[in-house]
């Protein structure tokens, strides 16, 4: 699957190597055109030059002649002339022509001719000077002045004859590399054109097809990521709730944790003051089984000495009863003592009232008697009672001792179990601790996740809205791209 | 417990102070107008007898029984040197035979006889107008003729003689 990129880079790839092959040929062209349009200008030079040497031999002919007829020395200054720039014409042509054996064969045989001329040239001047014209006029006569001036004009006529041939020549050849460059640039061009439009119309194509293929999916997803940017909004805004009702309970736990661990802190030092108490208590316990066993004791030495009242109050039960005999063996004597005196007449009326008395007195005494026989019977009873409940008590006492000694065993356990509790009040002591500091450190998270969850609410809006846009822009692409589709 | 024995102190010095001042005062005359009676039980009833129509009170007296079919007579008894017959009160009075009746009395007049019952109660004097006449009816006790009416409650009367009059006539009999 060839990229967006690869295709126009292979297109402005492929345009640069035509362009770059037409602009190497049309340079190769140029180049030789230029060499060619150097030569000819050098063929021109040649040429000049081949001119300037006749024209020079000219002039110093010119200034010969003038001088010959006049004899004056302006007339010299032609042949002067010539005579100082001939050597650098002729010097800068042998430079010119050095690529051409031909005319440096022609110039070394120019050159001597050229001396030749130069010199008859100055000797006639002398004649003139020296013998007069006449003179001069006889020394021209000869004929070598005219001689060495024809086979000098012959040489440079055909130096300038190959020069002639190689200008045409090489002003055929510019004309070749003009039309070759001219096609060159023209068919490369033309070329490059066709080439160009035709990537220019693929690569339109192609990349207009996949443009609004991924332009519509861009839309689909677009339109499916503002569906879910809705939906990404609504959750954030019921997260946010959420994490705002879990922040709350948070804080509750949090309050709670605090409360549970100033209980457990309670509870441990409860649990230590139990532990003292505990302690205390069970010193309290051993004095308390100490204290059992004087209880027994003394119930022991209460039973024993009940016991003996109790015989006590039987032996005064007796002689009790001897009592009662006689008060009612008195009572008796006494109303048989009245019987008698009042059977005895006035002489026993004063018996009768000690009689009476005594009779009273027995009769108190039996009443007295029968108390103290009701009373005895109650000492008894309670002496009875006492002795079955202080028996009872005993056995109680020895039942409680037996009791309290399971009760110091279960105490100690208590007291240990009291230890282990303390122990374990503590670590809840400190694992509540803990636990308020990981439910803080949570609040802390939860805080930084609300405010996060916020942050992605206000992220999901401007989510939505980029989707929204995303969607609108895509849409616009898309008409931009196919406009008879999205029309 | 302490409450008894404040009021036996109390009672102990009570009889004490009465006991001396029997022999401090002078001897009060008997008033014409007070009885003397005797109150015993027959079985649970409470009954008086005039302490005149006794010559004197005895208890745990041994009592010989004696064969024959006359069901009041219990025995004979010693009283002072002389024998005398002992007769059932319960018996006499209606009642069934039972009980230890440990006590006796020895009857005054011309035939000594002794009654056996329950229970001696004890000596009381008694104004003479207490004493009335029971009223005679159907449900008339026997040996019955008075009843002593004093605070609170009412005892009959055994009256002797006729328990006397009732011996004499089962002795004159050939019974006895």
């Amino acid at each position: 699957m060839w990229t967006f990129g690869k295709k126009i880079a292979a297109g402005f790839a492929l345009s640069f190597v035509l362009l770059a092959i037409i602009g190497a040929v049309a340079y190769r062209s140029l180049s030789s055109l230029t060499d060619t349009s150097h030569l000819v200008t050098h063929t021109h030079e040649v040429l000049e030059h081949i001119a300037e040497v006749l024209s020079l031999l000219k002039d110093a002919e010119t200034g010969q002649r003038g001088y010959l007829v006049t004899g004056e020395d302006p007339y010299l200054e032609p042949y002067q002339g010539a005579i100082d720039g001939l050597p650098r014409v002729v010097k800068e042509l042998r430079q010119l022509t050095s690529d051409n054996p031909n005319q440096q064969k022609r110039l070394d045989e120019a050159e001597p001719v050229i001396t030749r001329r130069l010199t008859v040239l100055r000797e006639i001047i002398d004649v003139r000077k020296k013998g007069g014209l006449e003179q001069a006029a006889k020394t021209m006569q000869s004929g070598e002045g005219k001689r060495l001036m024809d086979d000098l004009r012959r040489i440079l006529a055909q130096m300038e004859n190959e020069e002639r041939v190689l200008l045409k020549q090489r002003g055929e050849e510019v004309e070749a590399a003009a039309s070759s460059a001219k096609s060159t640039i023209i068919f490369g061009t033309l070329f490059c054109l066709l080439f160009v439009s035709a990537a220019g119309l693929f690569l339109t194509r192609s990349l207009t097809r996949q443009i609004a293929l991924a332009v519509k999916h861009v839309q689909n997803s677009s339109a499916e990521l503002q569906s879910a940017a809705n939906q990404q909004a609504t959750g954030a805004k019921e997260q946010s709730t959420a994490m705002n009702e879990i922040t709350t309970t948070i804080r509750e736990l949090l309050a709670t944790s605090r409360q549970i661990a100033e209980s457990a802190q309670r509870v441990a030092q409860i649990a230590e003051q139990t532990v003292t108490a505990a302690r205390s208590g069970d010193g309290t316990v051993d004095k308390a089984h100490e204290s059992i066993a004087g209880i027994r004791h003394q119930v022991d030495q209460i039973v024993n000495h009940m016991l003996e009242l109790g015989k006590k109050s039987q032996q005064i039960g007796a002689v009790l009863e001897i009592v009662s005999e006689l008060a009612e063996q008195t009572n008796i004597l006494a109303i048989n003592a009245t019987i008698e005196a009042a059977g005895a007449g006035d002489t026993g009326k004063r018996f009768a009232v000690v009689a009476d008395e005594i009779r009273k007195l027995a009769d108190r005494v039996a009443g007295s008697t029968k108390e103290i026989r009701g009373l005895i019977d109650d000492v008894r009873s309670a002496v009875n009672t006492t002795v079955m409940a202080t028996e009872t008590g005993s056995k109680s006492v020895e039942t409680g001792s037996k009791q309290f000694a399971d009760v110091a065993v279960a105490f100690k356990q208590i007291a240990d179990l009291v230890g282990t509790t303390t122990e374990a009040a503590r670590e809840i002591e400190l694992s509540t601790k803990q636990q308020t500091t990981a439910v803080e450190q949570v609040n802390v998270a939860i805080a930084n996740v609300a405010q996060t969850t916020k942050e992605t609410e206000a992220s999901s809006g401007q989510t939505l809205q980029t989707a929204s846009q995303l969607a609108s822009l895509s849409g616009e692409l898309l008409r931009l791209v196919q406009p008879q589709v999205s029309a | 417990m302490s409450e008894n024995l404040t009021g036996v102190i109390e009672r102990s010095t009570e009889l004490r102070r009465a006991f001396d001042r029997s022999f401090t005062e002078t001897p009060v005359m008997r008033a014409t107008e007070l009885d003397d009676l005797l109150d015993i039980r027959v079985g649970l009833d409470p009954y008086a007898i005039h302490l005149d129509q006794v010559t004197g009170v005895f208890a745990d007296k041994p009592v010989t029984p004696l064969p024959g079919s006359f069901p009041e007579l219990l025995g004979i008894a010693g009283f002072r040197g002389a024998i005398v017959p002992v007769y059932d009160l319960r018996t006499l009075l209606g009642y069934a035979r039972g009980g230890s009746q440990r006590w006796l009395i020895l009857i005054a007049g011309q035939t000594r006889i002794a009654l056996a019952f329950d229970q001696f109660e004890g000596h009381t004097r008694v104004a003479r107008t207490a004493i009335v006449e029971e009223s005679r009816g159907a449900t008339q006790r026997h040996h019955v003729r008075e009843i002593v009416r004093t605070a609170g409650f009412t005892r009959p009367i055994v009256h002797l003689p006729s328990i006397l009059e009732m011996t004499r006539k089962r002795a004159g009999q050939g019974n006895l």
